[in-house]
């Protein structure tokens, strides 16, 4: 079976005076029919980029390049902006953390949701009205007349997210991209979300890649993960796999930071990851998280580090973690 | 002004035991806020009940939690405490006076703000050290190299490098915004940080530095804090005492501990389930909240969480529950304590 999108060796550099940022250094990405696919990482890390570079909405400027990037066979790379145009929206939808920012505020909920469908499908003003009605229905936004009369500022955080994914499936797209689509949500209204992607890919079968900085979210939601750190990926897997036994150490720090309830009790301190993220605008040698690793050895900063595949899962670390994380608690 | 803040000593011996000391130092007594929303032509004039009949207290050296959704009414609190907003009805006092006759400079210093987004809050034109000593030329403390010695030492306590002092806003990352807004904070000695929501806009291994940092400063220090998050996890990380709000009320609140091991309120437990721990072993979590959504201009009657209370009976529908006192929390709930066994309280 061919793969719905398959991307191999990504990289996107955005030319800056006297040099340039390497935002995404050889990304592989794969995604399947009705598959979850997690890209997580903290900001500045690429995964935003990466998905910008699949649309091809990368700043002005930025290049991108790969040795394939395909789309149900179509070669996205040679593809027009108008054929392009003729995808986004239509086959590959997108929703962002701030729906706010991404909705125009100078028209109601209905224009724009009606807009997509009328663009892409050609339809009347009645039938896309009537499609608008059954995606806000759909999306758990009771009301739907009424709200398609409204401006965006009247509705909650919470709606304006369930418009716009509703706007992203106003054409039935093989893949949505949501991009930290749960970010600026408060938690309760954040699950609810998240069961709405869930059991809308089930309904329609579509393939979610789900861009986040939650670890919590990826946990819970994903078939797989790809870790991603200075525009690299350096671990993926199944979700079980690279959170069960974390083999890469960014993935392991990444998650003794997390505040978890209950851990309190111990009066444990949190782990944080000391420094930041290296600067993106050289090339450097060997490991990327080297700087920040406590297992870090000379050698890590020197050799090139290969993600190296078990199972099917993948890790790029020289001296990798082996500790098993929720695999006792399983049987509870 | 003398330079009563000019050393970084402790202000009592031991901060820990301080907890133990409870003589309130800022307190609200029955707050309420009322804002009026204009409907626009022709149309009726709504009101939105933002802060209804809260009391809340703050002891010396110790971090009270407010944990609650968007809407809650949680930041007008903080807005109220930090004297920036009037209650309609109610009083607060900072260590025993109201803050209604305490001089604005006064309150000012003693109670200082530690924002969300250090960005917005932060002037883009100023260097970090500027920043800092900013509120020590407004308020006149000391001279200028002693105010200058004071900026560098809290700089270095909020653990930015040296090279950075002079370094804008622009050219710091988000963590270290964060700092920047917590030393400033921090310069004038305040008896009490209002923390709202200050490392929701950050990555997990930033906010895990930055709740290390306020941890650690609180501990040096001993200053008493109010932290505002949505986030349960964050908040039992760093509150002593956590206090549950929901539409402008607070339904819950006790020692974090045991608020944590032993949620009474249904809301409560709603809020502590919607924490995603990286177990994949568990998948998302049936949250029973229905579907609708919390609204401030339009509160239910009776208790005010039950059109989305999985556990509602018609009691809940008709009159709104008074607190009572469960293990030692304050719980605004008439089933509380026959909720039946938590499901995460199990887990441990």
């Amino acid at each position: 079976m061919t793969k719905l999108l398959d991307i191999k060796n990504l990289r996107v550099e955005i030319p800056i005076q006297g040099g340039a940022v390497h935002a995404v250094r050889g990304v592989d990405l794969s995604i399947d029919r009705g598959e979850t696919l997690c890209i997580v990482g903290e900001s500045g890390s690429g995964k935003s980029m990466s998905s910008l570079a699949v649309m091809n909405l990368l700043p002005k400027g930025a290049h991108r390049s790969a040795d394939r990037m395909s789309f149900l066979g179509t070669d996205l790379l040679r593809l027009s902006h108008r054929g392009m145009a003729r995808i986004r929206g239509d086959r590959i939808g997108m929703i962002f953390q701030e729906p706010m920012t991404s909705l125009n505020p100078a028209y109601t909920i209905g224009n724009q949701l009606q807009e997509v469908y009328r663009r892409h499908r050609r339809a009347g003003r009645a039938a896309a009205r009537d499609r608008a009605i059954e995606l806000l229905e759909l999306v758990g936004i009771p009301n739907a007349p009424l709200r398609l009369r409204q401006y965006p500022h009247q509705l909650s955080g919470g709606l304006r997210q369930r418009v716009m994914i509703a706007m992203s499936l106003m054409c039935e797209p093989d893949i949505l991209i949501a991009d930290e689509p749960t970010s600026a949500l408060d938690v309760t209204v954040q699950v609810q979300i998240l069961h709405l992607l869930k059991d809308l890919q089930t309904k329609l079968g579509i393939a979610v890649i789900l861009i986040t900085h939650d670890l919590g979210v990826v946990a819970r939601t994903a078939d797989r993960v790809a870790v991603v750190y200075a525009g690299q990926i350096l671990e993926t897997g199944t979700a079980r796999q690279v959170f069960g036994t974390p083999r890469h150490p960014y993935t392991a720090r990444l998650l003794d930071s997390m505040p978890i309830p209950g851990m309190m009790r111990l009066r444990r301190k949190l782990q944080a990851i000391p420094g930041t993220v290296p600067s993106l605008t050289n090339d450097f040698q060997g490991c990327a998280f080297a700087a920040r690793c406590d297992r870090a050895r000379p050698e890590c900063r020197t050799t090139e580090v290969p993600l190296v595949r078990e199972d099917g899962h993948g890790f790029a670390c020289l001296h990798p973690e082996t500790e098993a994380r929720f695999a006792q608690k399983a049987g509870v | 002004m003398a330079l009563p803040a000019f050393t970084l000593k402790p202000k009592h011996d031991s901060p820990r035991k301080q907890v133990c000391d409870m003589t309130a130092i800022l307190e609200a007594k029955g707050i309420s806020r009322t804002y009026t929303l204009s409907g626009g032509m022709m149309k009726k004039s709504s009101k939105l009940q933002a802060v209804r009949d809260v009391s809340l207290y703050v002891n010396r050296g110790e971090t009270c939690g407010i944990v609650g959704e968007s809407g809650c009414g949680k930041s007008t609190v903080a807005r109220i405490l930090l004297g920036l907003e009037q209650p309609d009805a109610g009083q607060i006092t900072l260590d025993g006076q109201a803050i209604a006759s305490i001089p604005r400079a006064e309150l000012s210093r003693r109670v200082q703000p530690v924002f969300q987004d250090p960005y917005s809050t932060l002037n883009p034109r100023r260097s970090i050290l500027e920043t800092v000593i900013h509120p020590l030329n407004v308020h006149k403390v000391g001279d200028a190299p002693s105010r200058d010695r004071r900026a560098r030492k809290l700089l270095d306590q909020v653990g930015l490098p040296k090279r950075s002092f002079h370094a804008f806003p622009n050219q710091l990352s988000g963590g270290q915004r964060q700092r920047v807004a917590i030393a400033r904070a921090l310069a004038l000695d305040p008896d009490i940080l209002v923390c709202d929501e200050p490392t929701s806009a950050l990555d997990v291994s930033i906010q895990a530095q930055i709740l290390n940092l306020i941890q650690d400063l609180q501990r040096d220090l001993g200053v008493a804090m109010v932290f505002i998050s949505h986030n349960l996890g964050v908040i039992e990380h760093v509150a002593d005492r956590v206090a549950v709000m929901y539409l402008g009320r607070v339904v819950e609140t006790g020692e974090t501990r045991k608020l944590m091991q032993r949620p009474e309120h249904p809301y409560t437990r709603a809020l502590l389930e919607s924490v995603l721990t990286p177990d994949p072993e568990l998948g998302l979590p049936d949250l029973d909240l229905g579907r609708s959504f919390p609204d401030p201009t339009n509160i239910p009657s009776g208790c005010s969480f039950h059109p989305r209370c999985a556990f509602r009976t018609s009691v809940c529908e008709d009159s709104a529950p008074e607190p009572r006192q469960i293990h030692g929390a304050s719980v605004e709930c008439h089933l509380a304590g026959n909720l039946g066994e938590n499901r995460l309280a199990t887990v441990d």
